[in-house]
């Protein structure tokens, strides 16, 4: 078994240019926690994408995120083994989700389509790994045997590039991709759809290794503090706004990095 | 480094992959009837399409742009992105094949779509526009089944644009959508509108419609049928 250290997290969501030109809001959105105690605390992270085509997407994916972690939080309390859940159960949080949402949207007039959105959800156990998605974006995970970066869902799209999926559907259950798989995770990354084509390779389906390798630097000497770092989130906030990123981007972005790598001694 | 907007990065830690390319296919009557005015405002259009698509960077590298005419039918561009595009300098010819060159406009289309899967580029759904002052001169019905087909199926978006003259009930039965009837000959207005349209299609998600502007708006260039 690996020697693993605290879960530290950046996560951020940004405006793209082109919402931003026509005075849209940021539609993404993510929420990170951590439960129980190290050596055998979960990491439990979701990201989301707001349909533009929906009139409250920004507002569903809120939700949607909050709601996710909301669901595994209580779960865990409830005495659930996270690392025992199966597809009939995963498909039962995405249910449970969807009737949380669509209560909201008819307290404000609206239906669960307004709320359109994707969703990507991870739950990282001292040994395990859970995943689900509905929609595009991606996970990648590493680990830290020095092997690389893999994911465990390619993006969700339909025959066109414009085309996807949302948790809000009515298949969305039956349509959720599901992993729940023994594998120990140094580090994870999750983003939406907007960086796909910056940090994924079309022509041979891996994960750029390059890019996850330089982001995850901050991450790795980061204070063994546990949890969402505030600093070092603001900080890749302003680098998903910088002209590195939106010069290759016009589309909203989110990222959570996530890394529990052990952190070296005088650091 | 201890921050992340502090990170130098390389343009090699970035993926490079090919831009997702977006197809408008332009049908154009070039019957007899629209010598003069007509065709040299279409002509004129067509350079103003061209450098509307290019002053937009996105647009740029992924739309790509094909023409065919009719009469009679042929291919006088090949898909090509706007910076390769030639704007042609049509001249008008005989009668009207419009349901001949319907089919083979779609024809290309699904050729295209074949080319970007083998060459694992993404692509969105394809745009056909077809601009006519007259009527079909050849047998169109196998044309209509085709479009409504093809829309059922989400394969393309088709849009019929009629000049003053056009034979508009011929058109609401090919066409799914509504024809639109082009206010006087403002071509250039309507290429204007299709550059904004498919600029904001190709960074788009799912029926991201909502943004498109209505043609049949009163400062638009288009009137309903």
């Amino acid at each position: 078994m690996m020697t693993v250290g605290r879960w530290r997290v950046a996560a951020a969501s940004t405006a793209g240019i082109s919402h931003r030109r026509r005075q849209m809001r940021c539609q993404d959105a993510h929420a990170v926690t951590t439960l129980g105690r190290w050596p055998d605390e979960a990491l439990v992270a979701a990201v989301s994408d707001g349909a533009g085509s929906a009139s409250q997407g920004a507002l569903g994916a809120k939700l949607a995120v909050w709601s996710f972690i909301e669901i595994v939080r209580m779960a865990h309390a409830g005495g659930t083994a996270l690392g025992r859940l199966d597809r009939a159960g995963a498909e039962r949080w995405i249910r449970l989700l969807q009737r949380v949402l669509r209560a909201v949207a008819e307290g404000r007039g609206v239906g669960l389509e307004d709320f359109a959105c994707t969703l990507l959800g991870a739950i990282v156990l001292r040994d395990r790994l859970l995943l689900l998605q509905v929609g595009d974006g991606a996970m990648v995970v590493s680990d830290g045997s020095g092997s690389g970066w893999r994911w465990v869902f390619w993006p969700q799209h339909g025959e066109y590039a414009e085309s996807t999926w949302f948790v809000t559907d009515e298949g969305a259950a039956g349509r959720m991709l599901f992993a729940n798989v023994d594998e120990p995770v140094e580090e994870l990354a999750i983003f939406s759809d907007g960086l796909e084509r910056l940090v994924l390779r079309d022509v041979d389906r891996r994960a750029h290794d390059p890019f996850f390798e330089a982001v995850f630097r901050p991450l790795r000497i980061a204070s063994a503090q546990s949890g969402l770092d505030a600093r070092l989130s603001a900080s890749l906030g302003r680098l998903l706004a910088s002209p590195t990123i939106v010069s290759r981007t016009d589309d909203d972005t989110t990222l959570v990095l996530a890394s529990r790598r052990a952190v070296p001694a005088g650091a | 480094m201890s921050d992340f907007d502090q990170l130098p990065f390389d343009p090699a830690d970035f993926a490079e992959n090919p831009e997702p390319r977006c197809q408008c296919l332009l049908l154009l009557d070039t019957s007899a009837s629209m010598s003069g005015k007509p065709l040299e405002e279409l002509n004129a259009g067509l350079v103003t399409f061209k450098d509307e698509l290019l002053a937009d960077s996105l647009a740029a590298k992924r739309v790509e742009v094909a023409i065919m005419t009719f009469g009679p039918v042929q291919l006088i561009n090949d898909f090509q992105t706007p910076d390769i595009f030639q704007p042609p300098r049509l001249v008008s010819g005989g009668d009207t094949p419009m349901g001949a060159a319907i089919l083979q406009g779609i024809d290309l289309i699904e050729q295209r779509k074949a080319r970007y899967k083998e060459n694992g580029i993404a692509y969105y759904r394809p745009w056909v526009f077809m601009i006519t002052d007259g009527g079909p001169t050849d047998y169109w019905l196998p044309a209509a089944a085709a479009i409504k087909q093809g829309e059922a199926a989400k394969t393309f978006q088709f849009f019929a644009v009629g000049v003053e003259g056009a034979d508009f009930e011929i058109l609401k039965q090919l066409s799914v959508r509504q024809p639109l009837q082009l206010k006087g000959l403002r071509f250039r207005d309507l290429f204007v509108w299709l550059s904004n349209s498919l600029n904001v299609i190709s960074r788009s998600r799912t029926d991201e419609t909502g943004p498109l502007k209505n043609p049949a708006a009163p400062e638009g260039w288009a009137s309903p049928r």
